[in-house]
């Protein structure tokens, strides 16, 4: 016979629970190897730095085409919106490194950083209550402060503070 | 605060970077301390005093100013 015979229930769920079994296994292999891979990762503080700071660059790179598509072409709202995740789940990552390497940094460091980020975020909440204000008296130039300004600024601020601060320690 | 790292130093002649090393500093960090721009915190300061062989106390006085 060329063609083996039809297989019963019974050899079906053997088979299916062989192979889920094996998946198992390769799954478990899988989540070893990247676990090892992270922990090799984390063993170099500056690799880690450099991490955060790549992962910022990734999310510049896909942040900008990704205005350029959604302002100059047509989707239909399911695709934008699988467009617009896309610098999301990048800016997830970037902070989710920046912490990581945060808390590998020196004190004098994560001084830095922070001064830098309180000074940013400061900064930009005093930004949104006057243009909030300013637009409670129908003053507002959206080509300058809209949404995606706002970010801009944020970075600019968070730039300026982190060299306010570089200045105060001399690092 | 004023510090006698740099005297603990040159006691050992070690460079700010040798020092740094030793205590899982950066060179500029170190600096930072030493100028007395950055007070360190308890651990770092034991640390330093343990690679120096002496107390916290040698190496950080408090300032007239620092005084209550």
């Amino acid at each position: 016979m060329l063609f083996p015979r039809a297989l019963t229930s019974s050899q079906i769920a053997i088979i299916v629970d062989f192979l889920s079994i094996i998946l198992d296994i390769m799954e478990c292999l899988l989540i070893f190897a990247l676990i090892k891979q992270f922990k090799i990762m984390e063993k170099s503080k500056t690799n880690l730095n450099a991490q955060s700071v790549i992962y910022a660059l990734i999310h510049g790179a896909t942040y900008l085409p990704v205005v350029w598509l959604l302002k100059h072409h047509v989707f239909s709202q399911p695709v934008s919106l699988a467009i617009a995740v896309v610098p999301v789940v990048t800016f997830c990552i970037f902070i989710f490194k920046y912490i990581k390497a945060f808390s590998t940094m020196d004190e004098v460091k994560q001084r830095v950083q922070f001064e830098a980020v309180v000074i940013g975020f400061a900064l930009t909440a005093l930004l949104m209550i006057i243009l909030f204000l300013l637009s409670l008296c129908d003053i507002s130039n959206q080509g300058w402060f809209g949404y995606a300004q706002l970010v801009c600024y944020c970075w600019l601020f968070y730039f300026v503070g982190w060299i306010i601060s570089r200045r105060k320690y001399g690092v | 605060m004023k510090n006698t790292i740099k005297v603990e130093r040159a006691k050992k002649n070690w460079t700010q970077a040798d020092l740094a090393k030793h205590i899982g500093i950066s060179r500029q960090g170190l600096n930072s301390i030493e100028t007395g721009k950055f007070i360190p915190s308890t651990l770092l300061a034991l640390r330093m005093a343990k690679v120096f062989n002496t107390t916290v106390e040698v190496l950080f006085q408090l300032d007239d100013a620092d005084e209550v």
